[in-house]
């Protein structure tokens, strides 16, 4: 298909302004899947996120389109996550688009992370094309909506539109065609393609998805991945509907998928350039920022046979999640393990379920942390991202955490309790603005480690959800900080140590021991949990001892009941780390994840 | 082959409070319908090759049944099976439902040992665990003494406001002649009304600590009578102990008649219909295959309750292996529990007390 006729897009919305659902009614009003195909969602392809109902994972769809005009286009849409954790993602999928829908939920109006891919977009020098969804709800407000996406965007042409009922979409569709450029590459230059995804598919390898920029790709054809140096043959090229469809070509200005028998998977590298090994092209793409893990956890499995289970698993993440970070780890209570990177609690969260379901490793994750910058005494400047290898205190003379530029968009009734939220949180406030009446934009700085744990939910249930939250890494600065550990029968167990303000120290110590003591079962003898700051004790809690565990009536019809209880009670044991002679549920590794923050 | 017998009768007066046990209130129709059945399932099940030491007519409250009834239902073990002169025949009673004249027609009818469900002489005590009692118990206790040449007593444990003092005064009312006593925690079971009471708070349970100082306490002043504890709940002077539970515990055969009673025989479990499928003649029997694993934690499990263990002669007899080489690796780890001579293997005093725990270390 000729170029002019193309129209490569993605779109950028909030999590639930029913950004799938909207997908939903593009392929199926250009039929590219059938009434009888529809399931709801259909470009989510995790369990995880059809049943979260968010995306994660872009996934591309082709779709023919005959405008009103008689033409038939080829509309490529390329879905993005819609989460603070992966602005990355959506810059990825909008380095192989030349437009974007902004979709804004005319019940809620525009949220912060919204703004921070709008501004990613318009960077990308993409043209944006404004809809307001959900207009069939009572509660929809379409001229407040339109307001704030002009005072942003300074647009005054937006669709109001139902992704469910269908309304309005078509006139999406036209201004698609209308507005967004055709792509404009050299279509008989060397062949510049961009990786922006991949995937491993257990009967044909790696499945690289490409945007051809110039040129074109087909099988037999020798290729060389510009960044990693791997040279490979082309056995097949194809495109999604969003099911994968087998082709004879990818041409300039098209989105698809090539096969070459790829197994290596550090070959491969979001965003690096394909070009054709004969014919290179000499203006390479620029690639995407790698990303920068900012959230770093210990992931353990349970079970310690299942640790080449995990590297694999890991492995076969990073192919298409190339922002997860992961090295070998190991910890005195938990064994071996791998210390991982991630671009925020959400991401840290969905790749621990993904471990889970997909490659049926069980986990405990450690607390997550940041990595803190350490000036010592002699002079080094040392980082850490692991409490447990935070130096002693007396060799480090600067200890420097990183902080985060907060977006937060709420309406105004809840700007005060939002404020107590961010100052118990170490939070300094930038500015406020109103983005129309009764809508607040409140500009934060705070300690990336204090919004790790809990801040999100907390915001949204001082705001009855209303209040959504983007962030920025802003710079290092320096705090107050302490390294807490938690003893267990006089023993450190390295992975509840946790870093955290002088000032909080205390009550955090107090709670998870207290935590603790709830959620260790009684054992034969009497287990003290020390809360230190050093040497120094801050809190301690006493597990008695198990006075005795004996079941008192045993006859004859009893024994095969008694018996099943000590076959549980074994069950039950697998699912407990020794550390020393200690026996710790899995669930207490997570108490610490729940920790109070706002107490103090 | 010699067993134990085991009958169930599965009425009581009124339900108490605390138990889980299977056992209905029937009136005096039902129970005769129920007899006639349980003779019917002796007689099916006749075994003219094996011999019964000892029989156990427990419930629910046996004390319910008629004199003639029992004496039928013993002399249908005599037809069916053979039944040991010498056996030990016990019958299981709430000492509310039955009086002296009762006792001595009991006896007549061949039962030899008596086992009465007192729990305290506290009628405060009673009251909480929601036990039905109009008299004090002790002179129907005294007079089964004169009647049987065995008598025990259970008694409980653990009962809120239950203290030493009230502890003291059940042992001072405690008869000479009273040979066997067990000794049971209160259990907590889900779904009774007991658990419901003290989940909303309306009864506090003692504290760990208090239980394990009277459980304490108990033990010692038992020991200064010439009671000698046999069991991880059971107490006996000497040539008292229950026989027939000494078959439970050495993981002998036994074999169940009654509704839901529990038959284990050559490696497979039995258990039979309840009530009210059982009288409607349904043939709902279960069965449960004992693998030799099953088999082996389970003998452990029920031998290792004995204070004084096991001999390992009789589990090299019956498996084929030493105990201590089949099972070297948990030896090895858990010595500290166990007492282990080259004839016999026991746990220790501490290791008793947590018997669960060490047996859940044999699960393979």
């Amino acid at each position: 298909m000729k170029q002019k006729m193309i129209r490569n897009f993605g779109i950028i919305a909030h999590i639930d302004h029913g950004k799938s659902t909207l997908a939903d009614r593009l392929l199926e009003i250009t039929h590219t899947v059938s009434s009888r195909e529809m399931t709801d969602q259909h470009l989510d392809t995790l369990d995880l996120e059809q049943e979260r109902g968010i995306t994660i994972k872009l996934q591309p769809a082709r779709m023919h389109y005959t405008s009103k005009s008689g033409q038939v286009y080829n509309l490529n849409l390329i879905d993005t996550p819609g989460h603070v954790d992966f602005t990355y993602e959506v810059s990825r999928s909008l380095a192989a688009c030349e437009g974007a829908l902004l979709v804004v939920d005319a019940t809620q109006g525009i949220e912060a992370q919204t703004m921070a891919n709008i501004y990613l977009a318009l960077e990308n020098n993409l043209k944006i094309v404004s809809v307001i969804n959900k207009i069939d709800l009572p509660s929809a407000d379409i001229e407040k909506t339109k307001k704030e996406i002009e005072s942003i965007l300074g647009q005054t042409t937006i669709f109001p539109v139902s992704a469910k009922t269908g309304e309005g979409i078509i006139e999406v569709l036209e201004a698609i065609v209308n507005e967004v450029p055709a792509p404009t590459g050299l279509a008989d230059g060397p062949l510049k393609a961009l990786i922006f995804d991949s995937y491993f598919d257990s009967y044909r390898g790696i499945v690289v998805m490409i945007r051809v920029f110039d040129g074109l790709v087909k099988p037999g054809m020798k290729i060389r991945f510009m960044k990693s140096g791997a040279i490979y043959e082309v056995t097949e090229v194809g495109y999604f509907t969003p099911k994968k469809i087998k082709s004879n070509i990818i041409n300039a200005g098209e989105v698809g998928y090539i096969l070459a028998n790829i197994k290596t998977i550090g070959d491969i590298r979001i965003g690096d350039t394909v070009t054709e090994f004969s014919r290179e092209t000499t203006t390479p793409l620029l690639g995407y920022k790698e990303p920068k893990p900012m959230v770093f956890s210990g992931l353990y499995p349970i079970d310690g046979d299942d640790y080449p289970l995990l590297r694999e698993a890991l492995e076969k993440l990073k192919l298409n999640d190339s922002s997860l970070y992961f090295e070998p780890e190991t910890s005195k209570a938990l064994g071996f393990g791998f210390r991982c990177g991630f671009l925020g609690l959400l991401h840290l969260e969905i790749v621990k379920e993904r471990l889970t379901r997909e490659y049926n490793v069980t986990l405990i994750a450690t607390i997550p942390g940041v990595v803190y910058q350490l000036t010592m005494v002699n002079g080094d400047i040392v980082t850490v991202d692991n409490p447990s290898k935070f130096p002693d205190r007396g060799k480090i003379s600067l200890i420097e955490e990183p902080m985060v530029k907060a977006t937060i968009i709420l309406p105004s009734d809840y700007v005060g309790a939002i404020m107590d939220l961010c100052n118990k949180r170490r939070g300094r406030i930038i500015n406020m603005e109103y983005l129309a009446e009764s809508r607040v934009l409140l500009y934060y700085f705070l300690p990336l480690n204090e919004i790790l744990v809990d801040f999100f939910n907390q915001l949204k249930a001082l705001s009855k959800g209303y209040a959504s939250l983007d962030y920025e890494f802003a710079n290092y600065e320096a705090a107050e900080l302490v390294k807490v550990d938690i003893l267990l029968n006089a023993e450190p167990v390295d992975a509840f140590s946790f870093i955290t303000h002088k000032d909080n120290a205390y009550y955090k110590g107090r709670d998870l021991t207290s935590k603790l003591k709830q959620m260790i079962p009684r054992q034969m003898f009497e287990i003290p949990i020390q809360a230190s700051i050093g040497s120094k004790v801050i809190s301690r809690e006493t597990i008695s001892a198990l006075r005795k565990n004996v079941l008192a009536k045993c006859y004859g019809g009893d024994i095969s009941r008694k018996r099943k209880l000590l076959e549980k009670q074994k069950e039950g044991k697998k699912r407990m780390k020794s550390v020393g002679r200690v026996e710790i549920p899995e669930e207490a590794f997570l108490s610490i994840l729940m920790l109070d923050n706002d107490k103090a | 082959m010699t067993v134990g017998a085991y009958l169930h009768i599965p009425f009581c007066d009124s339900k108490c409070d605390y138990c889980d046990f299977y056992s209905i209130v029937a009136g005096k129709k039902e129970r005769d319908a129920y007899v006639q059945y349980l003779l019917g399932d002796i007689k099916k099940r006749t075994d003219k090759q094996t011999t019964i030491d000892t029989v156990f007519i427990g419930g629910g409250n046996p004390g319910l049944l008629l004199p003639q009834q029992l004496e039928g239902i013993l002399e249908a073990l005599d037809e069916h099976y053979l039944l040991d002169e010498k056996a030990e025949i016990t019958l299981e009673c709430n000492p509310e439902s039955v009086n002296e004249a009762t006792l001595r027609a009991f006896r007549q009818a061949g039962i030899n040992r008596l086992s009465l469900g007192v729990q305290s002489f506290n009628e405060s005590l009673i009251q909480t665990l929601g036990r039905q009692r109009s008299n004090p118990p002790d002179e129907l206790i005294a007079a089964a003494v004169s009647i049987f040449p065995r008598v025990s007593l259970d008694l409980m444990i653990g009962i809120p406001a239950q203290t030493r003092q009230t502890l003291q005064d059940d042992l001072n009312r405690i008869p000479k002649g009273i040979g066997h006593l067990s000794v049971y925690d209160l259990t907590l079971y889900p779904e009774t009304r007991f658990a419901h009471r003290v989940e909303s708070g309306a009864v506090r349970l003692n504290s760990d600590e208090e239980n394990e100082e009277m459980e304490a306490f108990l033990i010692e002043q038992l020991h200064a009578e010439g009671f000698v504890q046999y069991e991880v709940s059971n107490y006996a002077k000497p040539d008292q102990a229950s026989r027939h539970n000494l078959h439970y515990w050495h993981y002998d055969d036994y074999r169940g008649f009654g509704a839901g009673a529990v038959s284990s025989w050559k490696g497979v479990r039995y258990t039979q219909a309840k009530l009210p499928a059982c009288l409607l003649g349904e043939n709902c029997e279960q069965q449960e295959i004992l693998s030799e694993a099953t088999q082996k934690l389970e003998w452990l499990m029920m031998n290792l309750r004995l204070t004084n263990g096991f001999e390992r002669q009789r589990f090299q007899e019956r498996f084929g292996l030493d105990v201590i080489e089949d099972f070297s690796k948990e030896f090895d780890e858990l010595a500290q529990w166990f007492v282990i001579t080259p004839r016999q293997i026991a746990l220790t005093p501490k290791g008793s007390r947590f018997h669960h725990t060490v047996l859940s270390a044999f699960v393979r």
